[in-house]
């Protein structure tokens, strides 16, 4: 028996088999309270029903989860009153209204004042007004601000999100995306957040875990993974055939290439970007703008090529 | 928590245009029944009793509303499965096919708790449902043809009930068929925690006692031993409380054999539900 420990999430080891199939191959991670984690993984790599699990939707063929320091076995009711959830897409009673919907899981979750606390996060989602409307005549970004409602109908002190921007349009991931903000800064919520927009993640996650075919492949804080990958630096340059010539021509070379706006990137360490760009003015070129990046869209891409089949 | 669960299990029934189909169908049913016997009642009966004519004399209305309406009750009572099958089969599939059993199984709420709220919201449909037949039945029927004596046929013959017995015997009546009733219940709403959709389970019902029937009713030495114990032998148990004497001891049998029914389905359920990943 693993001893649990005081993490807000900690799964040990956890397998799950259906049939001959494995989804998740010994998972294991942890989550401490106060961050906002992303989990990232591409699809098949086992997050939906690693979350599933988070939530006790499905039941583990092996290993250990506990939330809280304490296992679904002995303590469902107890963890699942501190956890709040958004799986996959959000589904309700068609034929209740918002506020109907709202009003019975809160009732369903204990909340003593179920009418009040629905109209508060009514108003908290943006959906103020729309409260006798039948679920049926929303929109499908209306139907996720409702799903982030219900999450937090009992004042869980974990969200677990998945996809929770599939279907948005930009202003409704960018509203999305404050809510979360919100729910960790303002309210102090753990958030557990997967999702396939990276750049939503990267503007909110503090740590990290990205799986691939049911396993860890890396987990720790957002800034010390994405400072270890390469920045990604964008140059500006008049004739920049030439300049990429040159380079290639250097201690550069193969690194850089041209993009589709005719702009030179290069994959460089924070050290080597002044040395670059003296290289260039040094040799008559003028350098109109120098960006640099550091994506998780980059850092992505490139653990997973680096571990595509997570020995 | 239980009672919350059955509360909110009530508001999603109660909400569900499905659910009303069964009131609308007893209603438009009675309706022809009663419209039938009104207009050609008397031939009717006298088509029935043709035999015992020659050796019995009646007198008063033999067509009044207690015959009337336990003529309704014994057409109906073999509607009424479908009725609520309709309804309890797609208690937990019809959740599932939603999606919205997700957001109920993450509150903090047994597994077991929730499902036996909807065992429990079944009963009530159930008992509502057979009400509404029995209003239709008992109220509406003697008011359209006034009371009197009620003659049934049994297998010992014509059995005159007087009329101050009549509707005590009505309301027992539907006690022991609420109990063969909740079995269709029980056994749609056990097998909705099988499925995912909401077909399935109703048809399952349906089959099962359609294929439970047909064992019973088979003059075959073999299926002499399993008669006895099928639910489907006991559908009807109710009409022996219209015998004289009421043979109290085949009625307590019936139910206590139905009763085991419900805690063997509500088991299974129970057991199949508890564990069930939730992949919807």
């Amino acid at each position: 028996m693993i001893k649990p420990s005081l993490d807000v999430v900690k799964a040990v080891g956890l397998v799950k088999d259906y049939g001959s199939f494995r989804a998740v191959d010994g998972l294991s991670f942890t989550l401490q309270a106060g961050g906002v984690m992303g989990f990232l993984g591409p699809n098949g790599a086992g997050k939906s029903t690693t979350m599933r699990m988070l939530v006790d939707l499905i039941r583990p063929s092996g290993g250990e989860l506990f939330l809280f320091g304490l296992s679904f076995r002995t303590h469902r009711q107890t963890i699942l009153s501190r956890v709040g959830c958004l799986i996959e897409k959000p589904d309700f009673y068609k034929y209740l209204s918002a506020l109907q919907n709202l009003e019975l899981l809160a009732r369903a979750s204990g909340v003593s004042n179920p009418k009040k606390r629905s109209e508060e996060l009514m108003e908290f989602v943006g959906l103020k007004g729309r409260e006798n409307d039948k679920v049926s005549s929303f929109s499908h970004g209306m139907r996720q601000r409702l799903g982030l409602a219900q999450c937090l109908l009992h004042d869980p002190d974990l969200v677990v999100l998945d996809e929770p921007g599939t279907g948005l349009d930009p202003q409704g991931l960018v509203d999305m995306r404050e809510m979360i903000q919100n729910l960790h800064q303002v309210q102090g919520k753990t958030v557990l957040l997967s999702s396939h927009h990276l750049a939503e993640v990267e503007a909110v996650a503090t740590d990290l875990v990205v799986i691939n075919k049911g396993r860890c492949v890396v987990q720790g804080s957002a800034q010390t993974l994405l400072s270890q990958s390469e920045r990604q630096i964008r140059l500006t340059v008049g004739r920049p055939k030439e300049a990429l010539a040159l380079l290639n021509a250097g201690p550069w070379a193969g690194g850089g290439r041209l993009n589709e706006n005719e702009e030179l990137t290069m994959a460089l360490g924070r050290e080597e970007v002044p040395t670059v760009v003296q290289f260039l003015t040094q040799n008559g070129f003028e350098v109109y703008a120098v960006e640099s990046r550091q994506k998780l869209e980059d850092y992505y891409r490139k653990l997973l090529q680096q571990n595509p089949h997570q020995a | 928590m239980w009672w919350t669960a059955l509360r909110n299990e009530s508001v999603k029934i109660l909400a569900k245009p499905r659910s009303y189909l069964g009131f609308v169908a007893i209603t438009l049913l009675v309706a022809v029944i009663l419209l039938a016997l009104a207009l050609d009642g008397r031939s009717y009966i006298e088509f029935v009793t043709s035999s015992l004519q020659q050796s019995l004399t009646v007198e008063g209305q033999m067509l009044n509303g207690y015959l009337v309406g336990f003529i309704i009750l014994q057409m109906l009572v073999v509607h009424l499965p479908l009725l609520v099958a309709l309804v309890t089969g797609d208690l937990v599939s019809g959740e599932a096919a939603m999606g919205t059993l997700r957001n109920l199984l993450t509150r903090p709420l047994s597994r077991r708790g929730l499902l036996l709220s909807k065992y429990g919201a079944a009963a009530v449909y159930t008992l509502v449902l057979l009400f509404w037949l029995g209003l239709m039945a008992v109220l509406v029927s003697p008011w359209i043809f006034g009371v009197g004596d009620l003659a049934v046929l049994s297998n010992e013959g014509l059995q005159i009930l007087p009329a101050s017995e009549v509707m005590p015997r009505f309301f027992q009546a539907f006690g022991v068929a609420f109990a063969a009733l909740y079995t269709v219940a029980c056994l749609s709403v056990t097998f909705s925690c099988f499925a995912d959709n909401s077909i399935g389970p109703i048809v399952g019902t349906m089959a099962t006692i359609m294929v439970f029937t047909l064992v019973g009713t088979l003059d075959v030495a073999l299926f002499d031993h399993i008669r006895p114990f099928l639910f489907t032998t006991h559908m009807a148990a109710w009409r022996s409380l219209f015998l004289d004497p009421i043979p109290w001891g085949d009625i307590l049998f019936s139910m206590l054999l139905l009763a085991a029914h419900w805690v063997v389905l509500i088991g299974v359920g129970l057991w199949t539900f508890d564990r069930k990943d939730i992949l919807t």
